[in-house]
């Protein structure tokens, strides 16, 4: 428990402030493809809400992503509205969608659940190309505004775009933690447990359930209105059960689900590593699944699991301690 | 007054039939046994009044309410709590977590620290309930109900698979709360441990409620003793 709390609290912070200093050196380069790892980390740390804390795999998480970016581009560009108000518009329209879906998908479990969310991401991905009023179709929504300068930002929109997303995800990170440490997040690890269980405790599992689906999607919905202001552009491949649906999946397993923290790490790695092995940009694809398969066979608990297996290497502590910490990232 | 009052309840599963126009009275502050061989129906009964199974026929009144049974939730804001025959925590997570989840979903006021102290479990919070001894397990699962502060405990079992000196344990921890104005509702295979407790036993066979009474009175029953008890004793005086 201890040794849980230490990581989730301060590996967050050191990102962060590694993130921040590294703002004044970096190039535009670095700082997009450090703006897409971090937004990717904010959907990541939302996934995990849903996927570490209550167990049920959705692989709809992209299509609300999706919500939340067109509607972002569509208030903004088309209605003129204000960057911030849009990204609070859009992570409510993501919830509310999202709640819709839960109410649908968790009338199932386990595989059927996952297909029935592969089936909704599919349909949502056939949305955003039909819906051409809304979404500009096939071809797109383009020229949505960029996010509003931050004070000392004004002329460097590349470094804004990176403040605004590590803002977003430490508001993310932070409200997940009190969501895990709420009443419904003890709820939600007792429906992954075992949901009889939480049944005869008088758990409202439905409630439980629905509260972290709609959590989850409305930060996936904020991170999506981040996205389309930093890309000006966004097409349906965006936001495809291949692309984004099944990407959050990887970053989570990878990551260690359930530690909230891990996922970071998840996202971070899969999006920088492509980068920083340029010279194989045609063996990126393989290089994914390759890791994929390496962190299934040989650190299931992904990232995050091996971080703490390390450091139980290191001079022994409390044999309660570290068995609790061993569990919980398991799950 | 009674707490809780059982009205000719019958549960059918396809062709079999489990419990027959069974009606009874649980007392309230007392602790009521059911005994009965495998297969009377004790623990259909149990997964009846605590909303895991609808009955056939037949209805329920508890602490002043009709319209019984109620959906488990909803049973157990009323206060009708249960365990599980087989040990049923959340085997990954730790002691301390289990019992956070009890206190979260009960109305929260349970007092955390008498539990702990009641069944021993301060020794074991941090660690993950899949890695405690059995005993301990037991006693975590008893940790959880009583976190929710019920005011019927039904117990299937709770000592099966128990050391005699980890039953006594047991014993003392029903007396324990029972002595803070639970009523238990036990259903145990074990029958010294039961008589000990119990102040009314209700004896089952085939689904029907044969007896009821004091546990002397179901001992000295004829009938009680040639459904139930007089089996097991006519074999071994045949040995």
């Amino acid at each position: 428990m201890r040794r849980e709390a230490i990581m989730r609290w301060l590996l967050p912070v050191i990102i962060l402030v590694i993130a921040l200093a590294a703002v004044p050196f970096a190039n535009d380069y670095i700082l997009y493809v450090l703006t897409i790892a971090v937004l990717m980390s904010t959907l990541a740390v939302s996934y995990d809400v849903l996927l570490g804390l209550t167990g049920y795999l959705s692989l709809a998480h992209g299509f609300l992503y999706g919500v939340g970016a067109y509607t972002a581009a569509y208030l903004t560009t088309n209605s003129g509205w204000n960057f911030w108000l849009a990204m609070l518009a859009a992570a409510l329209m993501s919830a509310l969608i999202g709640a819709i879906v839960a109410l649908v998908a968790f009338r199932t479990k386990g595989i059927y659940f996952a297909v029935l969310t592969l089936g909704i991401g599919l349909v949502g991905f056939q949305f955003f190309l039909v819906l051409e009023p809304l979404t500009g179709g096939v071809g797109g929504f383009v020229g949505i505004p960029g996010i509003p300068s931050l004070p000392g930002l004004a002329d460097d929109p590349s470094r804004n775009n990176l403040v605004v997303a590590i803002v977003l995800l430490a508001v993310t990170y932070f409200a997940a933690l009190v969501f895990l440490r709420s009443s419904i997040g003890a709820a939600c690890l007792a429906v992954r447990e075992d949901v009889t269980l939480a049944q005869s405790l008088g758990i409202r599992v439905g409630t439980a359930r629905l509260a972290a689906f709609t959590f989850s999607s409305a930060f996936a919905g904020a991170a999506g209105a981040v996205f389309a202001a930093i890309s000006n552009f966004v097409g349906p491949d965006d936001f495809s059960v291949m692309a984004t649906g099944f990407q959050v999946v990887v970053f989570v397993v990878i990551g260690g689900m359930g530690t909230l923290w891990g996922p970071i790490l998840g996202a971070f790695l899969v999006v920088c590593l492509p980068e920083v092995l340029r010279g194989a940009a045609t063996y990126s694809v393989a290089i994914y699944g390759i890791l994929l398969l390496f962190f299934i066979l040989f650190a299931p608990k992904g990232i995050a699991g091996a971080v703490l297996a390390l450091r139980r290497l290191l001079p022994a502590r409390p044999a309660s301690v570290t068995q609790t910490a061993r569990h919980s990232e398991a799950r | 007054m009674s707490l809780l009052s059982i009205r000719g309840i019958t549960q059918r599963f396809g062709g079999v039939t489990a419990l027959t126009d069974v009606s009874l009275d649980v007392e309230e502050g007392t602790i009521h046994g059911l005994i009965g061989p495998n297969g009377a129906g004790k623990t259909t009964l149990i997964n009846i009044v605590s909303g895991l199974v609808r009955p056939t026929e037949g209805t329920l009144s508890f602490n002043g309410r009709e319209n019984g049974p109620w959906p488990m939730a909803h049973a157990v804001t009323l206060g009708i709590v249960r365990t599980y025959q087989q040990t049923r925590v959340f085997m990954g997570l730790t002691a301390r977590e289990n019992l956070r989840i009890a206190h979260v979903a009960g109305a929260g006021d349970a007092n955390a620290e008498d539990l702990i102290d009641a069944l021993d479990l301060g020794s074991s919070l941090d660690r993950v309930a899949g890695e405690l001894p059995y005993a301990t397990l037991r006693r975590l699962s008893l940790a959880l109900a009583l976190g929710l502060r019920p005011k019927l405990l039904l117990l299937d079992e709770p000592a099966v698979g128990l050391a005699p000196d980890e039953i006594a344990r047991m014993a003392e921890v029903i007396r324990h709360f029972h002595g803070q104005g639970l009523t238990v509702f036990l259903v145990e295979h074990n029958m010294r441990f039961l008589m000990e407790l119990a102040s009314r036993v209700s004896v089952f066979d085939r689904g029907r409620l044969l007896f009821e009474g004091t546990p002397e009175a179901a001992q000295g029953n004829p009938e009680v003793i040639e459904a139930y008890l007089g089996r097991g004793l006519k074999k071994h005086a045949g040995n």
